[in-house]
């Protein structure tokens, strides 16, 4: 008798509960689930707050689920294969969208804006969101690589230090001045250049400053061991072995060894520019230069992006006008004050603040000016194949300079080339 | 009837999560190992054993496997000694034992992420603690972390320092299930420290190091945490592990089937280590 009533309790309490949920389904505001890489709590929550009260029928589910962009790739990718996407992510640049495309569960956010904001949106960030002709994810906090400098350093070598290296040559020629054993003790304890952990993500232009390709824009064909890469990979070899201007193997630490003036020049992310003038304090002053050029000016471009997932046409709706919202002129011009992104809009350049922010801060400026030299091959399913193949193979030729940077990068295409065939076969 | 069903239904709730979440995904990793999936799309393409046969030319892979070896081979020995001498020093009767004991089973119980950012300090290249030392004594500072020929070293002395204190209390919890009668009579029988240790100590304590020898080495096999925050595989692939590369695979490449495939050889190398060591150990073991 007992236990009947206890069963029948259980089921009591799981009628009860289920139907309540179901009266709060009923209600008639959309609520859509949005993943980020920003915490809750900032500037994204006030925007997401400005949304809600701009459509009240709209209810906006912020959810964190990590600031690494590997680590959202997987949970995506996770979503994906459990079919319980959200219906707007904040993912990386990165790897990973080619493949979100090709399960189908991706809407082309960024061509299903209107063409006005096509067209604001400055043309060397679609040129990275492109796969298979169409625009799939919409650049919300973009960033782009520059050369950070010791300005006191350069003095001190002689250096002009209003003036960054503007192109290798010069890059190596300014580094070897700014090398130097400072304590006399017969060991380089200055180094002329660094690069952040982020390697692969400087390689990217470099390449393309010296008139190659990543991927083949067409075909999507890697090329990864094109004559032009081939060099690039050389040039870094030579700065450890041939030029001696940077120490091997430092990437992880570079950043920090930078701020505590042991590196004339660091090849760094300009998202950084808030955060690194408070680092370097009154230590020494600081310097932005563009990427140093070759056969030309190129720079590559980082950041996450908004990406739309298919659901119901209401929540699809829905979520493009979040996704309208958060990139908005507004908050493009909020994001570039507030942040170290660049505010990417065109008609965002245009406003006030931002032309304030140039005047004053002549660092903002650099960044501006840098911006229109934005040039990268587009998004491939191989992207993560390429940024960890690379990773080690700089890693490789920093370690000894009987390493062939062509066979490292013989390999990393045979490797690629397999994997993308195997991609294809689906 | 009753009488049968009971049981049935106390166990299904264990049962069931058991079969969901452990049985299950084992069967299905090796249906996956046999396919080429990336996870996403609905078709899967039946392979047979084609992913082995591309593990064996696998340069990646193969790396992978060989610092996996170093990577035991450095850690498990070394463990066992230290925590074994640790365990006896610890089974002393003194003020203040279990303050010791626990300060030595600290790291077991902080988080293995916690303890890898506080290790990349101390193995900072320019501000790291143990480069501080050594500029003091005058040695050239080390790129731990940074340079292939120490990298793999660096993260095993982390693991170490990590694993011992749960070796050590397991060690000393056999240490304390040896009769104290036998070790005092061979003391009357005028046996010295070390016989004691080496004729009574040591063989009665077989069974506690077999079982941490079996043990350690099947956790030093699947290493992944440290690798994974401390140094993500390099410099140059130096610290890349089969764990690391099946993650790769499987959640960077999102090849499925592939890293199901890496999965089922590590499997194969931790149980066939596993048996060898019992083969090898059966007689030496003292039940």
């Amino acid at each position: 008798m007992f236990k009947i009533s206890l069963i029948s309790l259980l089921i009591g309490i799981f009628l009860v509960s289920s139907s309540l949920s179901s009266i709060g389904q009923a209600q008639s505001k959309i609520k859509i689930v949005f993943w980020t890489t920003l915490p809750t709590g900032g500037y994204l929550s006030r925007w997401i707050k400005e949304f809600e009260s701009q459509y009240p029928n709209i209810q906006v589910e912020q959810q964190f689920i990590s600031n690494s962009y590997d680590e959202m790739a997987e949970k995506v990718l996770a979503s994906i294969a459990g079919k319980a996407t959200p219906n707007v992510a904040q993912v990386g640049q990165r790897h990973g969208i080619p493949q979100y495309v090709d399960s189908g569960a991706l809407l082309p956010a960024g061509s299903m804006l209107d063409k006005n904001d096509i067209s604001d949106i400055l043309p060397g960030l679609w040129s990275r969101y492109t796969y298979k002709g169409r625009f799939w994810a919409v650049p919300f906090a973009s960033s782009t690589p520059g050369l950070w400098y010791n300005k006191n350093l350069f003095r001190r070598a002689g250096l002009n230090p209003n003036r960054a290296p503007k192109n290798w040559e010069e890059l190596v020629s300014f580094a070897k001045r700014l090398t130097s054993d400072t304590n006399g003790d017969g060991k380089i304890d200055q180094w002329g250049i660094g690069f952040s952990e982020d390697v692969p993500w400087y390689y990217r232009p470099m390449v393309i400053q010296n008139g190659g390709v990543i991927f083949d824009k067409n075909t999507g064909k890697p090329m990864i061991n094109s004559k032009e890469s081939i060099e690039t990979l050389q040039f870094f070899q030579d700065l450890v072995f041939k030029y001696r201007v940077m120490p091997p193997l430092q990437h992880n630490s570079s950043a920090r060894d930078f701020v505590n003036g042991l590196y004339g020049m660091l090849y760094r992310s300009t998202s950084v520019r808030v955060s690194l003038k408070k680092e370097v304090g009154d230590r020494f002053e600081l310097g932005l230069g563009f990427l140093p050029g070759k056969k030309r000016v190129a720079v590559g471009v980082g950041g996450n992006a908004l990406v739309l997932f298919k659901s119901t046409p209401e929540k699809e709706d829905a979520s493009l006008k979040l996704i309208k919202f958060l990139t908005d002129t507004r908050r493009t011009v909020e994001m570039g004050l507030e942040t170290g992104y660049v505010a990417v809009r065109k008609s965002a350049q245009k406003q006030s603040e931002i032309i304030n922010l140039r005047k004053n801060d002549p660092i903002a400026d650099t960044i501006y000016k840098q911006i229109d030299y934005i040039k990268d091959s587009g998004i491939n399913p191989g992207d993560a194949l390429f940024w960890r193949g690379i990773l080690r193979g700089i890693e490789e030729v920093e370690t000894s300079p009987d390493i062939s940077p062509k066979m490292i990068l013989d390999n990393l295409q045979q490797e690629i080339l397999e994997f993308l065939n195997n991609y294809g076969r689906r | 009837m009753k009488r049968a069903i009971t049981p049935i239904l106390f166990l299904f709730p264990a049962v069931s999560l058991v079969m969901i979440f452990i049985v299950y995904p084992i069967f299905y990793s090796f249906y996956l190992s046999l396919h080429s999936w990336d996870m996403i799309s609905p078709n899967r393409i039946f392979v047979g054993f084609k992913n082995y046969a591309k593990l064996i030319r696998d340069r990646m892979f193969i790396n992978a496997l060989k610092n996996t070896l170093i990577f035991t081979i450095y850690t498990v020995p070394t463990q066992i000694i230290l925590a074994l001498g640790l365990a006896i020093l610890l089974n002393q009767k003194l003020k203040g034992i279990s303050i010791y004991r626990a300060i030595f089973f600290s790291p077991v119980v902080t988080s293995i992420v916690a303890i890898s950012a506080v290790w990349m300090w101390i193995y900072h290249p320019s501000l790291g603690l143990i480069n501080y030392f050594f500029r003091i004594l005058g040695i050239n500072p080390v790129n731990w972390l940074g340079d292939p020929k120490t990298a793999l070293l660096s993260v095993s002395i982390m693991s170490i320092w990590r694993g011992l204190g749960r070796t050590v209390v397991i060690f000393l919890a056999g240490l304390q299930e040896i009769p104290k009668e036998m070790q005092e009579s061979a003391q009357i029988e005028g046996a010295s420290n070390w016989q004691i240790f080496k004729y009574i100590t040591w063989k009665l304590l077989s069974p506690t190091t077999f079982f941490i020898l079996v043990v350690s080495t099947i956790n030093a096999m699947q290493v992944f945490t440290q690798i994974h925050v401390m140094t993500q595989g390099g410099p140059a692939g130096a610290t890349e592990v089969i764990v690391y590369n099946l993650y790769y695979r499987g959640f960077q490449l999102f090849q499925m089937g592939y890293a199901s495939a890496i999965a089922y050889v590590l499997f194969a190398f931790i149980i066939s280590l596993t048996l060898m060591q019992k083969y090898m150990l059966n007689r030496w073991v003292f039940y």
